[in-house]
């Protein structure tokens, strides 16, 4: 198991350097620069051109590229030892005015259109926010979810069956830009309910991410983006509950609980349920994955200012290092959610063994 | 279920009213009167999409629009006009607003008919372009199988750890960029113009087409993988048959089945995505109407406005719902196993 879980890692690597590589040229090969303007005004050519040394925009890219991944010391390193190679004039010339520590290293660079800023505060900032909007939608999705599946698995074919059904798929399809509008159309701007825009919590949390959940400033904020995005994860894991439930209530060991006189209420709770959530897990890792994305869209409508509204921005100013390493996270993220599904998994149903 | 189809050369067997497993599945179809409707509703949707230069509110109304906007006449003084209201403008004497004006007092009801031509057109082409990928290759990975299958395998899993959203905004990014660029080479150029002259449709398509093919290629690599096994198969092998012919002829039908039904489930989410690029400004250009670029003007002017966001968002929504309906329907009656 311990191999197993070294080996996905070591793979995920060669993965995340090849996606960040690949980003960086794409955002780089884009006509543009983030020093164009400063608000609607263009800058003069030599502020433009001290910028861009200031952040090494002016180093052949293989440079800037290292220089982003193992810091400017090694990258000033390489080329005091190697200095035949093209463009070590320049990286000698820059490397003493450092950018990064290097992604190695934990730094992930400074932020090119705010400036002064490093992005590793930027995602400091903003990675806890979406962190707690993405779990309240995720408590939210669990607790409307698995009781409707198992609702409409114990009276399977009935009305209460079919209208469970039919609202999960509605659920499903009910996208969150038109159900984030609408939810604000209804409770704040008509009856006056909940917040419109922004976010409550506020710094310091607990544990770095936790926010303090007796406040209701932060549930006024958080509930109505957390139902916007919960709602079709809550659909699809209701959907799973029931067909994972029917199949294993027709099980042998439901019939022999049955059979041994069990109250009813028990073989459905410890006997089927527990059995039958073991599915359900295996689909929280896409959907840890799809709540990461998905806050894009709500912190957009919402105004919630989360690493999504830092990604859609920035990748308007061009501001090459955000989106770059905003980019890695979510794919570190990614990564690590289906890594933790594929663990939590093998460890509650002992059959799945990994090699 | 297609395994009658390929019988039927080699042996004449004569015609005589038997249950095909194709004809039981159409039958169980036919039964799930959702099913049906939410056909019915993605046909007759398509239709006037297709023809909505017919169907617009202006030509059923008897007014002629600009070729300077080929969607709509803007009435600026008409802006946010109400449902059912008239327009106050001479141009456009006696003209009903069915569903109200937007903020640049377009028709609402034409502008989400020709949205209705983005998305179907995106959930068609995507759509097809992913089936065809993903189902060639997976069927060389399944059919060859060994070191190819391991290869090409690889590939599909490396791909897999991509968060895909990110890399479709990306690239259209990327696009809309090279977009405002003079200067660009023969073949980007003409990319370039077809995409210009398709209201930015085309990068849309080739964005999502880039990724999308993966769950499909996994499908039918696992398809082919059991049915290679067959007796059939084997015999064709056995009497010389090409690996070409074996694939496509025998192989192929088979293995198509569950894969269109995959991937009828996959297109609530090319259309959402769309919806969504263009929510954020990456997706089609202005002034093609999207329903994503719709929902997002009628966002912006929700607090006075609310009648705007209407039309676009049940349209929307209704149709990612028939869409689901039509996938939850064809995957029961032509594949129970798939059934979660």
């Amino acid at each position: 198991m311990l191999a197993y879980i070294i080996r996905r890692i070591l793979w995920s690597i060669p993965v995340l350097l090849l996606l960040t590589l690949t980003v960086f040229l794409m955002m780089r090969s884009l006509p543009g620069g983030p020093f164009d303007f400063v608000g609607d005004k263009s800058l003069p050519k030599s502020v433009v051109e001290n910028l861009e040394r200031r952040h090494h925009l002016d180093w052949p890219l293989a440079w800037q590229f290292s220089s982003y991944v193992l810091g400017d010391g090694i990258t000033g390193g390489i080329c005091t030892g190697l200095s035949f190679l093209p463009g070590c004039e320049l990286v000698q010339a820059g490397a003493r005015i450092g950018v990064s520590e290097g992604l190695i290293f934990g730094d992930l660079g400074m932020a090119l259109k705010l400036r002064g800023r490093t992005v590793n505060e930027l995602v400091a900032e903003s990675l806890p926010i979406s962190f707690q909007l993405g779990m309240v939608s995720m408590a939210i999705a669990l607790i409307i979810g698995v009781p409707l599946g198992i609702m409409s698995a114990l009276r399977q074919n009935s009305w209460v069956d079919y209208s469970s059904s039919f609202i999960a798929v509605l659920g499903l399809s009910i996208p969150n830009m038109v159900l984030g509008p609408l939810l604000i159309w209804i409770f704040p701007l008509t009856l006056g309910l909940f917040a419109i825009a922004g976010w409550g919590a506020r710094p310091p949390f607990f544990l770095g991410f936790i926010p303090n959940i007796f406040d209701w400033e932060f549930w006024k904020h958080a509930i109505l983006p957390a139902i916007t995005l919960g709602t079709a994860f809550s659909a699809t894991i209701a959907r799973l509950t029931r067909a994972s439930l029917l199949q294993i209530i027709r099980e042998d060991y439901i019939r022999t609980a049955r059979a041994k006189g069990l109250r009813e209420q028990i073989v459905v709770v410890r006997h089927a349920l527990k059995n039958s959530l073991i599915p359900v897990i295996t689909v929280l890792g896409p959907l840890i994955v799809a709540v990461v994305t998905g806050t894009f869209v709500v912190e957009q409508i919402f105004g919630i200012p989360g690493m999504g509204k830092h990604f859609v921005t920035s990748i308007g100013n061009r501001d090459y290092t955000v989106i770059t390493s905003v980019t890695l996270i979510y794919s570190v993220l990614l990564v690590t959610g289906n890594l933790m599904v594929d663990i939590v998994y093998g460890w509650l149903d002992p059959r799945i063994r990994y090699s | 279920m297609a395994a009658t189809g390929t019988t039927s050369k080699a042996i004449a067997i004569p015609q005589r009213k038997e249950r095909t497993p194709l004809g039981d599945a159409i039958e169980q179809l036919l039964k799930n009167r959702l099913a049906v409707a939410s056909g019915l509703f993605i046909v007759l949707l398509i239709l006037m999409a297709s023809f909505a230069n017919f169907f617009n509110a202006y030509a059923i109304q008897g007014f002629e629009t600009t070729p300077h906007d080929p969607y709509a006449i803007q009435v600026l003084r008409d802006n946010n006009a109400r449902p059912g209201s008239t327009s106050s403008s001479t141009k456009l004497e006696g003209f009903v607003y069915w569903l109200g004006a937007d903020n640049l007092g377009r028709d609402l009801w034409t502008r989400t008919l020709y949205g209705a031509r983005v998305s179907m057109a995106v959930a068609i082409v995507a759509a097809t372009v992913s089936l065809i990928i993903g189902l060639v290759y997976g069927l060389v990975a399944g059919y060859f199988g060994g070191r190819i299958d391991d290869a090409m395998m690889r590939v599909v899993d490396f791909m897999y750890g991509l968060p895909i959203l990110i890399v479709v905004i990306l690239m259209q990014v990327f696009f809309k960029a090279w977009d405002r660029q003079e200067d660009t080479g023969v073949i980007f150029g003409f990319l370039l113009d077809m995409n210009q002259a398709m209201g930015g449709v085309l990068f849309v398509f080739i964005a999502m087409g880039a990724l999308n093919w993966l769950g499909m290629a996994r499908i039918a690599r696992g398809q082919t993988l059991s049915i290679k096994q067959k007796e059939f198969v084997e015999a064709a092998r056995s009497i010389g048959v090409s690996t070409p012919r074996i694939i496509f002829r025998q192989i192929l039908p088979n293995v198509l089945g569950p894969c269109i039904v995959f991937e009828t489930l996959q297109i609530p989410g090319y259309i959402l995505t769309e919806a969504f690029l263009s929510f954020i400004g990456l997706g089609v250009d202005a002034p093609t109407p999207s329903w994503g670029i719709m929902i997002n003007e009628a966002y912006q002017g929700l607090r006075s406005h609310p009648h705007a966001l209407i039309p676009p968002a049940i349209a929307l929504t209704v149709t990612v719902l028939a869409f689901n309906f039509l996938g939850d329907g064809l995957r029961d009656a032509f594949d129970p196993r798939l059934r979660e």
